[in-house]
């Protein structure tokens, strides 16, 4: 028997049913590398963070507005207590805000300036489908141009356009990202690298590849391959591409873990805190990946919401602690951004299951990178036009003119082409 | 491409149309199933399809519902060993096993002889679709699932009004949490965008009559008891209000099944299963649209135009449809020859293509199409290409002695019905040659193995 078939044999031992109910991640990491003795790194160029909050998170219970009685009026039994409430100190802006009892995090980075609160962030005519409103925020194109949810996906993404236009020449690797494949990081040369595996199953598929690859037949196909790369843009095409930039893709992260020299540690083990405990080693190892995004689902919270918003943003708080701590330990803090959004907020008034609607704007936050910690736009007012005919928050900024300060303030590139002119940028950094 | 429903003609069917139609309408035939729908036409093709046969297969669909035996004991191994923390980790097990035994059960139909009955059934389990990880039930997904079948080709408003009171959905969308006082939207929401109307059809104010109107639905839970029978729904059923709540449900959807927009959504969904993710013919929905609701909204009036069609069979859509991964897994097991779906190689495709059997993972269903594949599910694909190529070995009747065969009779007719075996969509010259060059050199049964595997590993299988 050859070895290809030892191999064939070994995989599928390893995907045996009773042994891979859970797969032990293979990348340990060190936790108790003490963040006081990293080395200073010096980074190539500013990294954006994403961090989605699938499902449509609640923002009126994010950032609390504790100074309105009408919040309280609305929320007789999921309000979070003003007792409760971390309250924003020391601008004026702030007052009567606060965050969810278990982003104590929060209050700190606001402390240090390093955290922006834009309240009140949606679109015109908002949506209230989780698919099409996710799809018009990954798209970011003009409203104009927007039709159905279809027609959407069928365009490029924001961050596609991005490295289009300025990551020209460079690989797949400029966008990295958790779970499928974003319509945000698709451009006309790019999508992006999926993370999702690398570490509950590294390069599995890369062993059988490299035995592959030794029949020169094999090689052969796969040069071929890439010779009729994006020939004629039909579905066979698609999958070509992405076979031919998944080799090179993976054979350079697989080149560049194998000489990793910094290790990630101290991360929650939470689904997120991996996230982005991987995508910190991946950082402070000088990868060229320029977005990431990472992934946290659970917002629909139609019922019950209290007990499972509040676990939801003690896993953002935790992981973006580590995270944080990470970067600044380690000299990055003003060349990584994170920023936070989800598809729309929630309806002001719960519903009759201690839970609340699919409602329009919501607030974002983008920590770090350099950003002008503060708050942005005025608190929610609740009442009046400020609120949706069906019961959402009326938006007064726009999304697109938050991703446009970020391109332009941030990354520091032109946005002709990827942003419409329609949308100012606002003044985040 | 035009848009309206031409026929394809008695002459211009082709064995190639034999196979593209069963590897659409169901999960793919074997070469004998080709040749006698070839033989028998596409009308009785068909007629036969649209009652849940597969052309050229003896035996008939099982129309009752699966019934797996749940295994009693909890595998343990070692490895389960480093994921602590999970405080009820026996609970999330018998759960992970539940679902498992539920898809490998349903696998096994799918490539049985009722494949397009299956096929159908998980198209409604795409579009009406409910959630393992939320109903938590293995009897009342069983339940859903049969309703499905019990309804496959025929009436969708009827399968609509049904698949709501039914306990799985009515987990699923929170139905029973719904409460005269601040209902729950949830519910309302997707019985007009994901159900019947779409997305941008149908005025806010419906969702929040609808939401209004069905209220105080009680659904008592119970662990799951075999046989099914004995799931109880007296909870809900003896509820003295339930058969209100039904028969003003009925009518609410009786109203919303009278508004002009519906069906097209159905439509849609249907072509985008069936036929092409591309953007579909406004026109030809609407013509197909007109048909359904004429027809009493019976599904397979519809897609006996579709079947029958010209465009059905049209260059743009013929190998263009990038395999969903269970048809992936399901025809790899056609293709290799091995006839019982396999546990290991299933569990990996359930757990890492994107697509796991009972547990979609939004209430739209699978998004398919090109977002099945990236980085990760493409590796992850030649991993199940790899673990299918050793589930050939072991098989007595596999492809590999087949070809192997008919390659050391005449390497050029043999790589011919291998390419056909195996390729979903035509190869290119450079990859004809290198294919022809490597057919030469076979010397082996384990050498077509190899083959096999690099055939399975290209773009082109990806397809079907």
């Amino acid at each position: 028997m050859n070895r290809k078939n030892e191999i064939a044999r070994r995989e599928f031992m390893k995907t045996g049913m009773l042994a891979s109910f859970s797969l032990p991640s293979l990348l340990s990491f060190s936790a108790n590398a003490a963040p006081a003795l990293l080395p200073r790194i010096s980074a190539k160029h500013k990294t954006l963070v994403i961090i989605q909050l699938d499902g449509g998170n609640d923002g009126l219970n994010t950032v609390v507005p504790w100074g309105n009685s009408r919040y309280y009026r609305a929320r007789r039994n999921i309000a979070i207590k003003e007792t409760d409430v971390l309250k924003f100190t020391g601008v004026k802006a702030a007052e009567g805000l606060g965050v969810h009892t278990e982003m104590d995090y929060f209050t700190e980075l606001f402390q240090e300036g390093s955290l922006a609160v834009i309240n009140n962030v949606g679109y015109e005519q908002p949506n209230r489908s989780h698919f099409k409103s996710g799809a018009i925020w990954e798209s970011g194109l003009d409203d104009a141009v927007l039709g159905s949810e279809d027609e959407i996906r069928n365009h490029t993404g924001w961050l596609g356009r991005y490295f289009d236009k300025h990551c020209a020449g460079e690989s797949n690797l400029v966008g990295a990202y958790y779970g499928s494949s974003p319509l945000a990081m698709r451009g006309n040369a790019f999508s992006g690298t999926s993370i999702s595996d690398l570490q509950s199953q590294p390069f599995g598929f890369m062993k059988l590849g490299e035995e592959m690859s030794m029949h020169p037949a094999f090689r052969k196909m796969q040069e071929a391959e890439k010779s009729q790369k994006g020939v004629s843009g039909n579905k066979v095409d698609f999958v070509r591409n992405v076979a031919a930039e998944t080799q090179t893709s993976t054979d350079q992260m697989r080149k560049f873990l194998a000489e990793v020299k910094e290790r990630g540690g101290g991360f929650p083990s939470t689904g997120l805190g991996k996230q982005l405990g991987m995508i910190s080693e991946l950082i402070m190892n000088g990868g060229d990946t320029r977005v990431y995004l990472a992934k946290i689902g659970g917002f629909d919270t139609h019922s019950n919401q209290a007990a499972k918003h509040a676990k939801l943003w003690k896993e953002i708080t935790d992981a973006l602690r580590a995270f944080m701590g990470r970067m600044k330990a380690s000299g990055l803090a003003n060349d990584v951004a994170v920023m936070t959004y989800s598809e729309f907020g929630r309806q002001l008034n719960e519903n009759g299951t201690k839970g609340t609607d699919h409602g329009a704007a919501a607030p974002m936050f983008v920590i770090g990178g350099g950003v002008k910690g503060g708050i942005f736009g005025k608190p929610p007012a609740l009442k009046g036009d400020k609120i949706t005919n069906y019961g959402g928050l009326s938006y007064e900024i726009d999304f697109r003119s938050v991703y446009k300060s970020i391109l332009e303030q941030y990354l520091k590139v032109e946005t002709t082409g990827i942003i419409s002119e329609k949308y100012p940028a606002l003044k985040l950094f | 491409m035009s848009t309206d429903m031409e026929r394809l003609t008695k002459k211009e069917w082709t064995r190639q149309h034999a196979a593209h139609l069963l590897k659409r309408a169901s999960f793919s035939g074997s070469r004998q199933e080709i040749e006698e729908c070839f033989h028998i036409g596409l009308k009785a093709s068909v007629n036969l399809i649209l009652n849940g046969r597969q052309p050229g297969s003896s035996s008939a669909p099982v129309r009752k519902r699966i019934e797996p035996q749940f295994l009693e004991k909890i595998p343990t191994s070692p490895n389960e060993q480093s994921d602590s923390g999970r405080k009820n980790d026996t609970f999330f097990k018998r759960h992970q096993q539940k679902l498992f035994t539920l898809q490998l059960h349903w696998l096994q139909r799918m490539l049985d002889g009722g494949g397009p009955l299956e096929k159908m059934v998980l198209f409604w389990h795409g579009m009406l679709t409910s959630s393992y990880t939320k109903v938590q039930s293995a009897g009342f997904m069983v339940r859903q699932n049969q309703l499905f079948r019990e309804f496959a080709f025929g009436d969708y408003r009827e399968l609509v009004k049904r698949v709501l009171l039914d306990p799985a959905m009515v987990v699923y969308l929170d139905i029973d949490k719904n409460k005269r006082i601040n209902p729950n939207e949830n519910f309302a929401r997707e019985l007009l965008e994901m159900f019947t109307l779409g997305e941008g059809n149908y005025p806010s104010k419906l969702i929040k009559k609808i939401a209004r109107d069905i209220v105080g639905l009680k659904l008592r839970r119970r662990e799951d008891k075999l046989p099914y029978e004995e799931i109880d729904l007296k909870g809900m059923e003896a509820n003295s209000g339930f058969a209100d709540q039904k028969k003003r449900l009925s009518k609410l959807i009786d109203s919303i099944f009278d508004m002009p927009v519906c069906g097209e959504l159905l439509v849609r969904r249907l072509w985008k299963f069936y036929v092409s993710e591309d953007i579909v013919d406004e026109d030809r929905v609407k013509l197909l649209a007109h048909k359904l609701r004429k027809s009493e909204w019976k599904v397979a009036d519809v897609l006996e135009d579709i079947f029958q069609s010209k465009a059905f069979y049209d260059r743009s859509v013929m190998g263009q449809q990038i395999k969903s991964p269970v048809q992936f897994l399901v025809q790899a097991h056609k293709e290799t020859g091995a006839p019982i779906i396999h546990p290991q190689a299933s569990y990996y495709a359930m757990q890492n293509l994107g697509q796991s059997l009972f547990n979609p993972p939004n209430v739209s269903g699978w998004s398919a199409g090109m977002t099945w594949i990236n980085g990760t599910t493409l590796s992850a694909r030649y991993e199940l290409s790899s673990i299918m190529n050793s589930v050939m070995r072991a098989q007595d009747a596999s492809a590999s002695k087949h070809f192997y065969s008919l390659l050391s009779k005449n390497s050029d007719s043999g790589l011919d019905e291998l390419i056909k075996n195996f390729n979903g969509t035509s190869l290119s010259t450079e990859k004809t040659d290198l294919f022809t060059a490597m057919a030469k050199r076979v010397k082996s049964e384990e050498h077509v193995e190899i083959f096999i595997l690099y055939m399975m590993c290209t773009p082109e299988y990806q397809m079907c």
